[in-house]
């Protein structure tokens, strides 16, 4: 028996579990529990160890799928799952979720936190929820992929259907296996598995502040809109909030007045013995928060990049 | 070597500046850097102000614009401790540098 192994990866709600669940000929190891920070705001349950599948392509030949956690802070199983599980996989299947508000923030993003794991093997990216999202279009992703270096296939998968995870299975092992019948495999899925609709069962249910106050240090949280629109708040201190609106309107200022420096991406006010506030912008919107002091910026940074992420533009699937 | 210098040697900023009352008081900014140091001065001198109405205590500030960090230290009220970095410089690291060296800042 020839045993290969391909590693999927991809932020959180991208269709990992989805992916491997629908081709996969056993019962799927998957290692969901409930979401307790913005993840929340698009599924119940999100993958906190890893998924496991396995595919028969024939009597001779199986591959077996590891799924990794979505959320940085199980990284640690990004580690374990290169180093010892997956370490001998023969691909890495990145998963992008094309509703992100910046889908090749992502690739950025998993490209350099498995940038040396890539240097041996292939990456194929498959894009998910082009359903929903069309936009970026396959053309976006190869130029995009050509500016940032990236050396990979792309295609526009649904995670929902094996055939197409099929195809993306295929791609990487095609270049080793030549006797494999896809067609006999194909059918063979769709007869087992089926093609329901119902994997991905998306739940939007939390709203950008309440996923906000769920994030580590995290004591108050405004949200503003376009047009210094303030549109949510919990922030309850009158002259923290005017504070923060003050500083919100000047990075506007700044940006238009300052535009040979580029935008405005965050101001952040720190002291001693007092709360943090921060102003994060991105494109027509502002996540303001106050933090505890101790919480460091890069990881403030990292948590409220990731909430905006999620914000305005995903309003309309709720 | 200055204390710009040093902050340099170990790869905290590119260029800093005092402030005193709004005058430069000492600068190592480069004449070809001079419309960057007009955005921090006023930047950061209106968080400052607006830090003060508000009544509270925030004596530290970062504004990332681009590849760019301006960050902003009031040493005392009318002392005002400015630094262009890169926007990924550790900001820790420039805190704890200015704490311990306070007193040779406001020597400048």
């Amino acid at each position: 028996m020839k045993d290969y192994k391909i590693l999927f990866t991809g932020s959180v709600c991208s269709g990992k579990t989805t992916a491997i669940r629908s081709v996969s000929d056993i019962e799927t190891l998957d290692t969901d529990a409930q979401a307790s920070d913005v993840t929340v705001r698009r599924k119940k349950n999100t993958t906190i160890v890893m998924d496991y599948g396995v595919l028969d392509l024939n009597t001779e030949t199986r591959v077996h799928l590891y799924g990794t956690p979505g959320q940085e802070r199980f990284r640690f199983m990004w580690d374990m799952l290169t180093s010892e599980f997956a370490h001998d996989a023969i691909g890495m299947v990145l998963l992008v979720d094309n509703t992100r508000k910046d889908p090749f923030r992502d690739i950025r993003f998993y490209a350099k936190a498995f940038g040396d794991y890539l240097r041996k093997r292939r990456l194929i990216i498959a894009v998910t929820h082009s359903d929903v999202e069309p936009n970026p279009d396959y053309n976006r992703y190869l130029s995009e992929l050509k500016d940032l270096g990236v050396m990979s296939t792309v295609m526009f998968v649904d995670a929902r259907d094996p055939r197409a995870i099929l195809g993306v299975i295929e791609e990487l092992i095609s270049a080793v296996e030549r006797d494999i019948d896809w067609d006999q495999v194909r059918d063979r899925l769709l007869d087992i598995n089926g093609f329901s609709l119902d994997f991905y069962k998306p739940l939007y249910e939390e709203t950008l502040l309440d996923a906000a106050m769920n994030k580590r240090g995290v004591l108050g949280a405004m949200h503003i809109g376009e047009g210094q629109d303030l549109l949510c708040s919990n922030i309850d201190d009158a002259s923290i909030k005017s504070l923060l609106l003050n500083i919100n309107r000047l990075t506007d200022a700044i940006s238009e007045k300052a535009s040979f420096l580029g935008a405005v991406n965050n101001v952040v006010i720190a002291g001693p013995k007092v709360d943090t506030l921060s102003v994060f912008n991105d494109q027509n919107q502002s996540l303001c928060l106050k933090s505890d002091k101790d919480i460091s910026l890069p990881v403030l940074k990292q948590q409220a990049g990731d909430l905006l992420q999620w914000s305005i533009d995903n309003d309309y699937l709720a | 070597m200055t204390i710009w210098h040093e902050m340099q040697d170990k790869g905290l900023i590119l260029y800093g500046c005092v402030l005193q009352n709004g005058d430069v008081q000492a600068s190592s900014f480069p004449p070809e850097a001079k419309k960057q140091l007009s955005v921090a001065k006023q930047a950061l001198a209106y968080i400052f102000r607006s830090v003060e109405k508000s009544a509270e205590s925030h004596d530290e500030a970062h504004l990332e614009i681009g590849d760019c960090l301006f960050s902003g230290f009031q040493l005392d009220p009318n002392t005002l401790l400015i630094f262009l970095s890169e926007h990924d410089n550790d900001t820790l690291q420039i805190r704890q540098f200015v704490s311990k060296n306070k007193e040779r800042f406001l020597a400048l």
